[in-house]
């Protein structure tokens, strides 16, 4: 298990977008701690659905949408 | 390698909880309610409810909130939608579009209130003219809701008003009430408060579940909701970052926020008296309770509408 996933990751609301690059094999909740945020304020999405955070990253889009907004 | 629900195998949205078992998107719809319905049976949410005025903002949680409670007691309860316009640009708009077209999926009646075309005024002006409404802009929202939900629970003779208020929420408001020494306020975030008078029941199904659960609950029902932050909400100042440690300790403490919140609302609250009802006049402009001669709500209405009055009277003694 050598090298690395690169991601680009969108965080909702505000639209701000990081591309990021995680050492192979890491999880949905990495790059959420790599994003500063809590797992538990966030839900994270691929293709429009939510994935569990101890799922592994692959390579392509992800969407963060922070939990503490838009009561 | 993808997760998947260990029910039934589909692929996996999330966890129940932490550590616990994977569920699909159909799963997880069914164990989210099942909690919003635990919660309404500990808390006895709905005793003595036929009639339910829901309201609904657009966003996340009221979305969630309506959906639950159509799905859970849609044959049982009567449930009535209330959306409220803000004017707030840029922001009403689209959360106001959201929850009609939510309220018209599921065929549950509703009404759109119009904060400028029943009252008057925006929160936008309110805001603009904080010096002289002499309130923040998010206490002055605050009780324009509660008064707009509480005339229109009159109105459709509502039993009570649901709220989409989450544990978020609650835990948040509990732990600034504390900090603050507002501890008598700490009554009002209990999940449901009783009826007083002409102030009707509110309850607020949604105590235990946290917004992060609202969240992947709408998300997986595909329901139209508004994901935005207020323009006026602040960025910055004790709430904001308070939110952000309680989710940063929930991540290494799971379970604090329901386990602080249900202590509270089981040991700490019976044992705060309610002080003497401080609602005990009439407002003498609108007729619903006050704590003075005119109630909170109608002091803000009169000073915008009757200073924009004078305005026009001005610029047309001008013209
Ligand atoms: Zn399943
Ligand atoms: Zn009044």
């Amino acid at each position: 298990m050598t090298g690395s996933v690169k991601v680009r990751v969108r965080v909702l609301p505000g639209g701000r977008v990081e591309e990021l690059e995680l050492a192979r094999g890491s999880r949905v909740a990495d790059i959420v701690a790599r994003l500063g945020l809590a797992v538990s304020g966030v839900v994270v999405l691929r293709e429009g659905s939510p994935v569990p955070e101890d799922e592994v990253v692959e390579e392509g889009e992800y969407t963060v949408l922070l939990a503490a907004s838009g009561g | 390698m993808l997760r998947r629900c260990t029910i039934c195998g589909e692929r996996a949205v999330a966890r129940a909880a932490p550590g616990r078992r994977y569920l699909c998107a159909k799963h997880y719809a069914e164990h989210f309610e099942r909690r919003v319905a635990r919660t309404v049976e500990k808390y006895k949410l709905l005793r003595g409810v036929e009639r339910l005025l829901v309201a609904v903002s657009g966003g996340k949680d009221s979305v969630a909130l309506l959906h639950a409670l159509h799905r859970l007691y849609g044959d049982r309860v009567e449930l009535v939608g209330l959306t409220i316009d803000l004017g707030i640009e840029g922001y009403s708009s689209p959360q106001v579009e959201a929850a009609k077209q939510n309220f018209e999926a599921l065929g549950v009646e509703y009404r759109v209130v119009r904060l400028s075309k029943e009252y008057g005024f925006t929160i936008d002006e309110a805001s603009r003219r904080r010096k002289l409404v002499r309130r923040p802009t998010c206490s002055v929202c605050g009780i324009v809701k509660r008064y707009i939900m509480n005339s229109v629970a009159l109105e459709v003779s509502a039993d009570a008003v649901a709220t989409g208020h989450n544990l978020d929420d609650l835990s948040l408001f509990t732990l600034m009430s504390i900090a603050q020494g507002r501890v008598d306020d700490l009554v009002k975030l209990a999940p449901r408060t009783e009826r007083a008078g002409r102030l009707v029941s509110r309850i607020r199904p949604l105590a235990l579940v946290s917004g992060k659960e609202t969240l992947t609950y709408v998300v997986v029902l595909g329901a139209p909701f508004h994901h935005e932050n207020c323009p006026h909400a602040p960025s910055d100042g004790l709430r904001p970052k308070l939110s952000a440690m309680l989710e940063a300790l929930e991540d290494s403490v799971p379970e604090f926020r329901r386990m602080m919140y249900t202590n509270i609302v089981s040991n700490l609250l019976p044992r705060i008296t309610r002080p003497a009802e401080v609602e005990t006049q009439t407002c003498m402009v609108c007729g619903m309770p006050a704590s003075g001669k005119t109630c909170s709500f109608c002091r803000i209405r009169l000073r915008l509408v009757e200073s924009g009055k004078n305005r026009v009277a001005t610029s047309s003694l001008r013209g």
